[in-house]
């Protein structure tokens, strides 16, 4: 367990400066995925409402230590990990294949959603244009996201989820 | 302590609020020295990472900045050589022209469009030929001094055997002291030619300058040649050391003088005078 969570955190760490400098090259229409959100969720999803709100809290510090905004992406951070947690499948489930994939779906959904939302009206609530324009940054950026999330889920995550 | 955090690891709504209250906190703090301290650090960090995945993409690229600016290159020297040229070009044109204003004799300009420079037998060829109205034993001259002759004539091109060719020869007669020679290179530097057959009695000096003489089967009398470079007693004669007036490695426009010699004092200077002796038809002097 404790090797899984150092695993876990160098690799959200990494997934921290990934997402810094790889992935917010790929802005489009003006927003971008998140993929330290879906890796987050996972881990919500995987482990538990506890472990998913720590590495939230992790991954926002490190996120917010690169990009200068500590305490709104460590807050954003920490409570997505706390709403994944909600669809947590534990190692003693017996939910099928199809249910994993909609609990990890669901999860991500959530997740960004609320984060997006959060760190969107923290931000700087008062040069944002138009209540349309926040739709548009939250919506696009989780479609964006959920794009990642199933491709993230087919490569990787689905073999870990299926075979707990 | 230890208690206290194992307190709030087991209630996930204590832990939530404990996180956030850290992150409350950073937000208000976000301004104190502290905080700005980490975050300047964390943005020394960001810039070290930038710099080193801009590095590596830039030696990704290397290859194609090197394509790039090779292109750049060829273009930037295609430009230069171009305006090299026009200029090059334009300056010889002016040359030219002032020259053969002032000169009566009809002149036919061409330019040089091949070389070839071997050890000894040198070519030119021009692009003017019998159409322009050039025919053999034409001289062939620039403003600075006589080129050659033309030896052998297409429809629009000649063939012009330059005063640095071993089987070359022309009557020659100084500036000043008026002493007759035959001019002739030896086939080793390029600028120098020699004057043969000046006797030790006359009175030839260096730096006095050499024109054709009225003696010559091909050549105008007075085209300049050179200057005396040399003069150096020997057995009977002086050994002469000429130096050019034309220099052959940049030669781009000549001028082939259209009046030739008389063909009655030719065929009477073959027969009789020493100029011609032991040079065939095709190097008359």
């Amino acid at each position: 367990m404790f090797k899984n969570t150092i695993i876990d955190s160098v690799l959200l760490i990494v997934l921290c400066i990934v997402q810094q400098y790889a992935v917010s090259r790929l802005v489009i229409f003006g927003v971008l995925p998140d993929i330290v959100t879906v890796y987050i969720a996972f881990s919500a999803i995987r482990y538990g409402q506890k472990q998913g709100t720590t590495y939230g809290f992790i991954a926002g510090l490190a996120t917010g230590v690169l990009s200068g905004n500590m305490g709104i992406e460590t807050l954003s951070k920490t409570i997505e990990g706390f709403v994944a947690g909600y669809f947590h499948i534990p190692e003693t489930s017996h939910a099928s294949a199809l249910q994993k994939k909609q609990m990890f779906y669901k999860g991500v959904l959530l997740a960004s959603l609320v984060g997006r939302t959060l760190y969107t009206l923290m931000i700087n609530v008062l040069s944002l244009p138009t209540t349309w324009h926040i739709i548009y940054s939250i919506g696009v950026a989780t479609l964006f996201t959920m794009i990642v999330a199933v491709f993230a889920y087919q490569l990787f995550f689905k073999k870990i989820l299926v075979n707990n | 302590m230890t208690k206290f955090f194992r307190f709030f690891n087991n209630n996930a709504y204590l832990l939530l609020l404990l996180y956030c209250s850290i992150a409350g906190l950073l937000i208000k703090f976000e301004d104190s020295y502290s905080l700005k301290n980490l975050l300047s650090r964390g943005t020394e960090l960001r810039a070290f990472i930038s710099q080193r995945l801009s590095d590596i993409n830039l030696y990704f690229n290397l290859n194609e900045e090197n394509e790039k600016l090779t292109l750049q290159n060829s273009k930037l020297i295609a430009d230069v050589i171009a305006q090299g040229n026009i200029l090059r070009d334009s300056a010889s044109v002016n040359h030219t022209a002032r020259f053969i204003a002032d000169k009566p004799i009809s002149f036919t300009p061409a330019r040089v469009v091949e070389r070839r420079f071997n050890t000894r037998e040198n070519v030119l060829i021009i692009n003017a030929g019998s159409k322009q109205g050039l025919e053999p034993d034409m001289a062939v001259l620039t403003p600075d001094g006589l080129v050659g002759r033309v030896i052998q004539v297409s429809n629009n091109y000649a063939k012009v055997m330059p005063v640095i060719h071993s089987e070359f020869s022309v009557s020659v007669v100084s500036g000043s002291n008026n002493t007759h020679g035959i001019l002739r290179w030896n086939g080793e530097q390029e600028q120098i030619a020699q004057i043969h057959y000046v006797p030790l009695s006359s009175s030839i000096q260096a730096q006095e300058a050499v024109y054709t003489a009225d003696f010559s089967t091909f050549a105008l009398r007075g085209i300049p040649v050179g200057k005396v470079l040399e003069v150096v007693p020997e057995k009977q004669f002086y050994r002469i050391n000429v130096l050019l007036g034309v220099n052959f490695s940049a030669l781009t426009y000549v001028l082939v003088a259209r009046k030739t010699a008389d063909p009655e004092k030719v065929g009477l200077m073959r027969d009789d005078t020493g100029e011609n002796q032991g040079i065939q038809s095709k190097n008359k002097p």
